[in-house]
């Protein structure tokens, strides 16, 4: 946590002596606590300084969730997408990705961390047993990174055996760190998924500030498979530049140096995609950034990528590294369109219900407690 | 304050001395006219000074350099002892007298503010409550970043800010570029014809090809931009649209690449003129768009006849390549 230099705790009077919110400040240090009257305050007292973003990353909300804890990922218009269920736990992340699109979507800077877990388990058992036939897939790591405050709230001590319960989820834990402590002595019973972010080191240095390395990830990896976690990999943003080809060729060797492919469950392949409003955000913040040098164009969902024929390229160069190593793994691509699709792997899933099956089929296959 | 109303000696003032000068690149011919056929119809203001000339100039510029250069020996003015106006007196004044009588451009604003933060030391907090409204700006600490840099570029850009009106968004990129490249693009813009969108292209476009090249915009104008832009032959708006296309090839090959490629099998279609067939935008989709438009029905079968005749060809199935 130290590596993330958090300057100010904001605490919300409301869950002042919640004994959640005590045990994460029992953690913090000598970190200077702030009583707040809500998020309104939180932002304003953040917008004072020249980048309020940036200091977001250095100052944490503790509050209670009002609002709902799962939600669908929003996905994007005429694309395939995978019907992931998020749960916003923590929102925000201390990691400052210059591509990160939290950048321009949240409308708070501060990491907020809820506290009410026990109305996020509620919501959970209501969502599972609303749709029984179905295998969710939940994760905390879309709005924020699963595990980089983990050793704070120690969330993960309660979800994973949470999880152990449920006959029709798998929950996955999508990190850019390598704070993996409290998941190794967790009875997991292969219902959580641990998943990385990869990119090969030259990216996490230049575009992933305060990110642990791709080496630290991997070696967290290689713990948590040694625990039986199964793994999840995340190619995304894959970015483009003159030597990726030998770049991403060496973070799948790297790779397969210390995870048994057979246990990875899932790796998606995302090439880097962002909304008109994040240019100039990117700009202005990360002034030496190289990642708007590509060649990237809108399409018909707004969002802007490179253009069709390279991310095919792209595409199908890593379905190829990766298969050398392991024919039968899972590869996804997140966001993109059929067309896309057919030109990577020859085939397409008909819609998102579909490719939702082809998750449930994989999920099925590594554990009998789902059939 | 008592100002004694007297004439003064133009020698007698130090017409060097800026300080409270906040006018950039001004047109003084209307002015010559109208003093030369009426005479000084409002006094400027001066300051007694300590030493040397006896007076520096609080508001009056150019009303004094017009009165110079008809070779007036004396002008009318409002004096001020030494003591009776501090120097943020003495600008404030200049400022209010200077938007009583007109608008000041965009530069002009900049100077103001730029003065404001490094003479006067004003925190940004109270020039953006105080002063930037009465400047008619949005008072905004980053507005007020934005604009009181823009002193500092190159004066041929600076002109060129204030003679096509360019917007604030715009006149702020050109402090992305180092002064080098400001002098290289000032001596290419006003060259083109560009509105405040093609203005915000070309200058992205140059940004972004310099950054990844790592190229000074000096280097990447030499050959075939500096031959466009010198070519007296061609009009402006035919120079600004070869300079933004080849600019765009040199930002973007592999597009640039798919669309000449695209071009070639269309022409191999044989298509006539009136038949359009474009990729998708991008190409990003995976269909591709014909239209026509036809007055009779003769001029419609011919129409069908050709489209026909190009589903036959093998450039039809290759177009569909390039769109994957």
């Amino acid at each position: 946590m130290a590596r993330y230099g958090v300057r100010r705790i904001f605490l919300d009077r409301g869950v002042m002596g919640d004994p959640v919110a005590e045990g994460i400040l029992s953690e913090s240090g000598d970190i200077p606590v702030v009583l707040v009257n809500g998020p309104q305050e939180v932002a304003r007292r953040l917008s004072t300084f020249e980048d309020p973003l940036g200091e977001g990353k250095h100052s944490l909300f503790i509050t209670r969730q009002k609002g709902d804890f799962v939600k669908g990922c929003p996905g994007t218009h005429h694309r395939i997408c995978c019907r992931y269920e998020i749960i916003n736990l923590v929102v925000n992340c201390p990691i400052d990705c210059s591509y990160c699109i939290l950048q321009g979507y949240l409308n708070n800077p501060a990491i907020t961390i809820y506290i009410n877990i026990e109305e996020l388990f509620a919501q959970v058992e209501e969502k599972l047993s609303g749709d029984p036939g179905r295998v969710f897939r939940l994760g905390t790591g879309e709005l924020g990174d699963s595990l980089a405050f983990d050793g704070m709230t120690r969330f993960s001590t309660a979800l994973v055996p949470f999880f152990t319960e449920k006959a029709n989820v798998i929950f996955e834990l999508k990190t850019k760190t390598d704070e993996v402590d409290n998941l190794l002595d967790l009875d997991h019973r292969g219902k959580t998924v641990i998943s990385w972010s990869v990119n090969p080191e030259k990216v996490i240095a230049e575009e992933e500030r305060s990110a642990s390395t791709l080496e630290e990830r991997l070696v967290a990896a290689e713990k948590c498979q040694q625990e039986g976690y199964l793994i999840g990999l995340h190619f995304d943003p894959l970015i483009y530049y003159p030597e990726w080809e030998r770049d991403y060729r060496g973070v799948i060797e790297k790779i397969f140096e210390r995870i048994d492919g057979k246990g990875i469950i899932w790796i998606s392949l995302g090439g880097f995609r962002f909304p008109p409003y994040l240019k100039p955000i990117i700009h202005n913040r990360f002034p030496t950034s190289k990642i708007l040098w590509g060649e990237l164009f809108p399409g018909n969902d707004g969002k802007f990528r490179y253009l069709k024929s390279l991310r095919v390229e792209m595409y199908r160069k890593i379905v190829g590294w990766l298969r050398d190593y392991e024919p039968n793994l899972f590869i996804y691509l997140c966001m993109e369109s059929r067309e896309v699709w057919e030109k990577v792997f020859g085939w397409s899933p008909k819609n998102n219900k579909a490719l939702d099956g082809l998750f449930a089929q994989r999920v099925r296959s590594f554990s009998p407690a789902y059939q | 304050m008592d100002r004694i109303l007297r004439k003064i000696g133009i020698d007698a003032i130090d017409s060097r001395n800026q300080s409270f000068s906040m006018t950039f690149h001004p047109n003084l011919d209307g002015l010559m006219r109208s003093i030369g056929q009426v005479g000084l119809l409002q006094p400027i203001i001066v300051r007694e000074k300590s030493r040397g000339a006896r007076y520096q100039v609080i508001s009056g510029f150019k009303r004094l350099a017009v009165c110079k250069q008809l070779g007036l020996g004396e002008i009318e003015a409002f004096c001020y002892r030494k003591l009776e106006l501090d120097d943020l007196e003495g600008f404030h004044m200049a400022l209010h007298e200077n938007l009583s009588t007109r608008g000041l451009n965009l530069i002009e604003k900049s100077m103001i503010l730029h003065k404001l933060i490094h003479r006067y030391g004003l925190s940004k907090e109270s020039i953006a409550r105080d002063y930037m409204p009465l400047l008619g700006l949005h008072p905004n600490p980053k507005i007020l970043e934005k604009i009181s840099q823009l002193v500092e570029l190159r004066t041929r850009i600076k002109r060129y800010i204030v003679d096509e009106e360019v917007s604030l968004g715009n006149a702020a990129q050109f402090l992305e570029f180092a002064a080098e490249d400001q002098a290289e693009i000032g001596r290419l813009i006003p060259a083109l014809k560009l509105g405040e969108n093609t203005l915000r292209e070309v200058l992205a476009l140059l940004r972004e090809i310099s950054l990844r090249d790592g190229l000074a915009v000096r280097e990447l104008f030499k050959g075939e931009i500096e031959g466009i832009v010198s070519d007296a032959t061609i009009s402006r708006v035919h120079k600004t649209n070869r300079v933004r296309r080849r600019l765009r090839e040199i930002r973007y090959p592999r597009l640039t690449e798919l669309e000449k490629a695209f071009c070639e099998k269309r022409k191999g279609l044989g298509l006539s003129p009136g038949i359009s067939l474009q990729p998708p935008p991008y190409f990003e989709g995976d269909t591709l768009r014909v239209e026509f438009r036809f007055g009779n029905v003769d001029v419609f079968k011919d129409i069908i006849s050709k489209l026909m005749e190009a589903s036959e060809k093998k450039e039809l199935g290759e177009m569909f390549e390039l769109t994957l």
